[in-house]
């Protein structure tokens, strides 16, 4: 999933906050957490930095709304302007996580004109690509992927 | 400055749905951080009517000359939709009345709904109701105090009554 925001002025990137919603209640396992911050160039997604955070599960007892800290893969001065974060999870089918965030479930019908703004990559992956096309993209709204409207909680910190 | 490739306004808290009554003519406030084509306008909606439906919007966009305490109409785009399903729907207008350049700074959408067949249709943002006086501020929007068919081309503020219904719809400018 990718969020296109902006960004109001520079800020150094060196650590970003995520909040997760209940792992579940018999999660076990390895869970890795994974943001990726991309810039626009024409038509494709460029991944510009990256950061991740695994954390291992194990007995019964579920996670309530716990805020997770991804260490960046290199310190960087994001400049002001247009940039997409994406986020997903890789990690054992035993968890149900999800990203606590704003929007939720809607019934969509119909989806947003013009350029990618956010959506759903079309495939699964496990790994962060280096570029992606924006037709790549499912908006909230197209045939197939109606409830792809959330825009996680984060914080970005220098 | 740069130039942005979207700038969306969509990050409500609580979204609401606000009824759209025949002929209203509602302002809301926009700050456009940078630069940004006046090219595609998303504005997001909601039926809530199996019935068939056609519904539109005409969507200006307004400067506030603070010298005259007027709102000048300076660019506009309108869509029609028809539709006999439920759900929220980006209504995207790209048939804008001329090309622009939108600069940095404070802007107004004017929003006037036409609706048809059933009044099953809302904009969906937030939405402040039954407040009990003007805002005593500057001008942040508010609604038209008469019904009309058409974007005035520029409207005493005056004319705006800033009690009653703010609303902040969620749009997304496209370039």
């Amino acid at each position: 999933m990718v969020v296109g925001v902006y960004i109001p002025g520079s800020i150094s990137f060196n650590k970003v906050q995520m909040l997760i919603t209940d792992f579940g209640a018999a999660s076990t396992g390895t869970l890795t957490i994974h943001f990726g911050l991309y810039s626009l160039n024409g038509s494709t997604l460029s991944l510009a930095n990256s950061a991740s955070c695994s954390t291992n599960q194990s007995g019964t007892t579920p996670l309530n709304l716990p805020w997770i800290t991804l260490a960046t893969s290199a310190t960087q001065d994001i400049t002001p302007g247009n940039w997409y974060l994406g986020f997903w999870f890789t990690g054992s089918s035993a968890f149900v996580p999800g990203f606590a965030g704003l929007g939720g479930n809607f019934a969509w019908t119909t989806p947003y004109g013009g350029n990618l703004v956010r959506g759903r990559y079309s495939t699964t992956t496990n790994a962060l690509p280096s570029s992606i096309e924006t037709s790549a993209f499912n908006k909230e709204g197209s045939a197939g992927d109606a409830n792809s409207s959330l825009v996680p909680y984060i914080l970005i910190s220098a | 400055m740069g130039q942005l490739n979207f700038f969306p306004n969509i990050n409500h808290v609580l979204a609401d749905n606000k009824l759209v009554q025949d002929g209203s003519l509602t302002f809301m406030p926009l700050n456009i951080p940078d630069n940004i084509s006046w090219a595609t306008v998303n504005l997001l909606v909601r039926t809530s009517s199996s019935a068939n439906q056609t519904h539109t919007i005409l969507m200006g966009l307004y400067s506030l000359d603070t010298a005259i305490s007027s709102l000048i109409l300076a660019n506009s785009v309108s869509r029609s939709m028809s539709t006999n399903g439920s759900g929220r729907a980006w209504m995207s207008m790209v048939d804008t009345s001329a090309t622009q350049n939108i600069t940095p700074g404070t802007w107004f959408l004017g929003i006037i709904g036409r609706t048809g067949g059933t009044a099953a249709f809302q904009l969906v943002g937030t939405s402040n109701t039954a407040i009990g006086n003007n805002f005593p501020g500057g001008f942040i929007g508010g609604m038209y105090s008469v019904t009309t068919n058409a974007l005035p081309s520029d409207l005493d503020i005056t004319e705006v009554t800033t009690s009653g219904d703010l609303f902040e719809g969620c749009i997304i400018l496209n370039a």
